[in-house]
């Protein structure tokens, strides 16, 4: 999948959340870690993963979200 | 269904964003002293060996290492003991760092009105039962504690009163429930959940529909006082635990399952010497087996989102356990109406 899209995605996920989304933008990288580089909390991350799944129909598990550390990781998976 | 789809209800939509505003929140739980006044029937503090450590009472000590969770990520404490306000000067050095968080107490002694954490006041029965089930150290009966509760914390707009139902209170609520509101003050509902190897007579066995059946009771008798929702009252009563129907993010169970995430990642549980465990929950020593604590489904029910966008109903079941977990842990926070109800 094409990390373009799966940013999006992001993004449209931490809308409505307490981040700053436009310096998150500025800073992310593919290799970036959501949580300990970027600050995404769970939850949030639940939100993006359920939107995912939408987008590309592919379910995933919730004992895979541990492994879908950062948008080139799930880039990858999908 | 899908979580899209779901969002495309406008009351369910609204409601999302009312509590996704609190997804930031990042919690640990701290044993604040080993002292208490009481040795309660069932109580999880001296069920195992977190009881047997040394108190770190210094408070500078305390603020130092409340600096390093901030450090680490935590923005939310779990304040209990045994029993936290027998230390005053560690709270308040604990609210210094982090100002949002909770304190779980047996209101004997009132918290310094200055530490504005929520106050989560523990009620066991009425005046029957409390003084039954909350023993002196001594072992001598107890104190029929609410009375004591209700002059302490008296136009306290910290206070929660959590009623703990077990096998044999359920209708001892009514009483409770009548002061509490008398008092002006907020109820919410939790579920005795047995230490591992516990025969507590306490333990629900076929008492968990006549529980329900209170909860619902009281919610619609007392919608001004009592804070909950019917969801709350469905997962909390089922025959299964909360790990066996939504599975369970904690450390501790989340080292069994070999998967870590959310909480499980961030998520310990010290001792009052500053020590911790490396697989921690809620409440240790708890037999998951039998976990409806609501302490827990605060992580357990939430942080299923995804179980709960298979259908409209299950979305709004769990848009109302989120906004009731709120309205308990954040001091200020306002419940809204249930969005579900039991069919």
């Amino acid at each position: 999948m094409n990390t373009q899209v799966v940013w999006e995605i992001l993004w449209q996920s931490l809308t409505g959340g307490h981040y700053d989304v436009e310096a998150l933008r500025a800073q992310a990288q593919d290799d970036s870690d959501l949580v300990t580089d970027l600050g995404i909390d769970s939850l949030d991350l639940v939100e993006f993963f359920l939107r995912l799944e939408e987008h590309t129909n592919v379910k995933l598990d919730a004992d895979d979200y541990a492994s879908l550390t950062s948008v080139a990781a799930i880039a990858k998976r999908l | 269904m899908s979580l899209t789809a779901v969002l495309q209800v406008p009351e369910l939509e609204e409601r999302y964003r009312k509590v996704k505003k609190f997804f930031f929140l990042r919690e640990s739980a701290y044993d604040v002293t080993s002292a208490c006044q009481l040795r309660c029937d069932g109580c999880y503090y001296f069920a195992g060996e977190r009881s047997n450590v040394t108190d770190d009472r210094d408070p500078q000590r305390w603020r130092r290492f409340m600096e390093g969770e901030k450090q680490r990520g935590i923005n939310y404490v779990n304040l209990a003991g045994a029993e936290p306000a027998l230390r005053p000067a560690v709270l308040r050095a604990c609210h210094e760092a982090i100002p949002l968080g909770t304190v779980f107490t047996n209101g004997l002694k009132r918290v310094d009105p200055a530490i504005r954490y929520r106050i989560q006041v523990s009620v066991w029965g009425d005046q029957t039962g409390d003084p039954k089930y909350r023993r002196y150290a001594n072992g001598t009966e107890g104190p029929y504690c609410l009375p004591i509760q209700l002059e302490n914390y008296a136009a306290d707009d910290r206070v929660m009163f959590v009623y703990t139902f077990n096998s044999e209170n359920v209708d001892q609520l009514d009483e409770v429930i009548e002061q509490v509101q008398g008092a002006g003050h907020k109820i919410t509902f939790n579920v005795f959940s047995a230490p591992e190897g516990a025969r507590s007579i306490l333990k629900l066995r076929d008492t968990l529909k006549a529980t329900r059946d209170k909860m619902i009771d009281a919610m619609e008798r007392y919608p001004r006082t009592v804070v909950y929702s019917y969801y709350n009252a469905e997962v909390h009563t089922q025959e299964a635990s909360l790990r066996g129907q939504f599975g369970c993010p904690y450390p501790r169970a989340a080292a069994e399952d070999r998967r870590s995430f959310g909480i499980g990642r961030t998520f310990r549980n010290y001792r009052a010497d500053l020590t911790h465990e490396g697989a921690s929950c809620c409440v240790p020593h708890t037999d998951c087996a039998d976990c409806r604590h609501y302490a827990a489904g605060s992580a357990i029910v939430t942080s299923r989102l995804d179980l709960h966008t298979e259908s409209e109903a299950r979305f709004r079941g769990w848009l109302d356990y989120v906004d009731t977990y709120l309205a308990i842990w954040i001091l200020g926070y306002e419940k809204s109406g249930n969005l579900y109800r039991t069919s």
